[in-house]
């Protein structure tokens, strides 16, 4: 079963991984995609704001950066994960210069495969679960005050201080709510998680 | 072939800058700021670096990025109603609640609009939905000639500037409209169509909820509409004061029946 986890950043030697890519061995591009696999698909979610989309461009990110690393080593090992920022975020900002961006890097199938953004990841960030989610959490606040912290803070995206003079209550209660329903999702992420596993 | 940071055309991907001085405490404390896009520009880059590989971090921001795309799908009015819900929407207003609200025409087109509604959307338009969300971002769109409204306002008098032209022969009959509200104040609003002319109202609608998208949706056959100038106006009424909140302008025309 696939361990969603980023890998523990102790265990994970880049120099040698990258020797290992331009050696040709698969399995340290699927270690490298691993290591960062979860925390690219987070940032191009929250640059797209669509989860398929941020799916496409991880996989387009990966695939520019295994080809790259494959043919030409980096000068500095340790820039690698600026190299993979400034892969995807350029790839973003191609991707709405020009209206087809996918299969641009060829049919490499071991990239392919190598490259996908793991199922549950995926998975967890999509409307519907999300929804259903977040539905219980809110319903599990105990009023109305509550529930209109979160949308004036995530959607309407209002300041704290705004929020706390709009509905009358202290900087306490805000943070209360705030960190309680976080906590509350943390949770059930975690318990979905297991459940997957 | 090696394919160094260049995109299709060959032109060199833009160079990044990244802060230093940004540490992984500044970038937890700066989690919500980075998914409401709250961040400044000169620590985002800097907070995605550590965001690659950092699990705290990716945890933290999972979190939140959840919250937001939760909220944001369930839509303002079921996150600020908190309606309970079971995952079967069986407390949740059904779509069909929510698109036509209570139709109440005006007694000319009473009976043939009510039984046209009625019938033709009970058993034809719509298959059953288990989930409240799916009932809730499902678009009939496709059968019908959908407008919609631009948040421009009309008045009633001065020269008539229609925001959209309805085709009467649109296929099926059905027009559905949606009027684009910049900020719904209320939870539900009454919409009469007013015919330009001689300012008789046609149709009246009462208590529509504005959708996720805060608009207000319902829709119209084409019988109930004569050709001619409309305008639809929106109100909001307290039970003791009626206060309008917008009109908006439209005409319905005698075209090729092609639905839009």
């Amino acid at each position: 079963m696939l361990n969603i986890s980023t890998p523990n950043m102790a265990d994970f030697d880049i120099e040698t991984v990258l020797s290992a890519i331009a050696a040709g061995e698969p399995a340290a591009e699927t270690s490298l995609v691993r290591q960062y696999s979860r925390g690219l698909l987070l940032m191009l979610t929250q640059r797209c704001g669509d989860v398929e989309l941020a799916a496409d461009i991880h996989q387009d990110t990966f695939m520019v950066v295994l080809t790259r690393l494959r043919k030409q080593p980096l000068d500095n090992p340790k820039q690698v994960k600026a190299f993979i920022h400034t892969t995807a975020v350029n790839l973003f900002i191609n991707h709405y210069r020009k209206e087809k961006r996918r299969n641009t890097w060829g049919d490499d199938d071991a990239v392919d495969a190598a490259v996908d953004p793991m199922p549950d990841q995926v998975t967890r960030l999509e409307k519907k679960d999300t929804a259903e989610l977040v539905h219980t959490v809110i319903n599990e606040l105990p009023g109305n005050r509550d529930r209109k912290i979160l949308w004036l803070y995530f959607i309407d995206e209002l300041e704290k201080p705004g929020i706390c003079a709009q509905l009358d209550l202290s900087t306490e209660h805000f943070d209360r709510v705030l960190y309680r329903a976080k906590q509350r999702l943390r949770q059930k992420l975690e318990f979905q998680m297991r459940d997957f596993r | 072939m090696s394919r160094n940071l260049k995109d299709d055309d060959g032109a060199a991907m833009k160079a990044i800058v990244y802060n230093n001085e940004y540490s992984l405490e500044m970038a937890l404390a700066d989690v919500d700021a980075y998914v409401r896009g709250k961040l400044e520009s000169s620590k985002h880059n800097s907070f995605e670096l550590f965001l690659l590989n950092h699990p705290q971090l990716q945890d933290e921001v999972e979190t939140a990025l959840v919250a937001r795309v939760g909220l944001m799908a369930l839509g303002k009015q079921q996150v600020l109603s908190g309606i309970e819900s079971d995952g079967t929407g069986s407390k949740q207003p059904s779509f069909i609640q929510r698109w036509f609200g209570n139709i109440q025409p005006i007694p000319a087109f009473a009976t043939a609009a009510i039984l046209v509604l009625t019938i033709t959307v009970g058993s034809v338009m719509f298959k059953p939905e288990a989930s409240p969300l799916l009932a809730q971002l499902q678009t009939p769109s496709g059968q019908y000639q959908t407008v919609t409204l631009p948040n421009v306002r009309a008045g009633l008098s001065g020269d008539f500037q229609p925001l959209a032209i309805l085709d009467k022969n649109s296929s099926g009959g059905w027009m559905m409209l949606e009027l684009e509200l910049s900020y719904p104040e209320f939870d539900r609003y009454n919409i009469e169509i007013i015919s330009w002319s001689d300012k008789n109202q046609l149709v009246a609608l009462n208590s529509l909820q504005p959708d996720a998208k805060d608009n207000l949706v319902f829709a119209l056959h084409t019988s109930e509409l004569p050709i001619g100038d409309y305008v639809a106006r929106v109100v909001y009424d307290s039970g003791t004061k009626v206060e309008l909140i917008a009109n908006y302008a439209f005409s319905v025309e005698a075209g090729k029946g092609n639905s839009s």
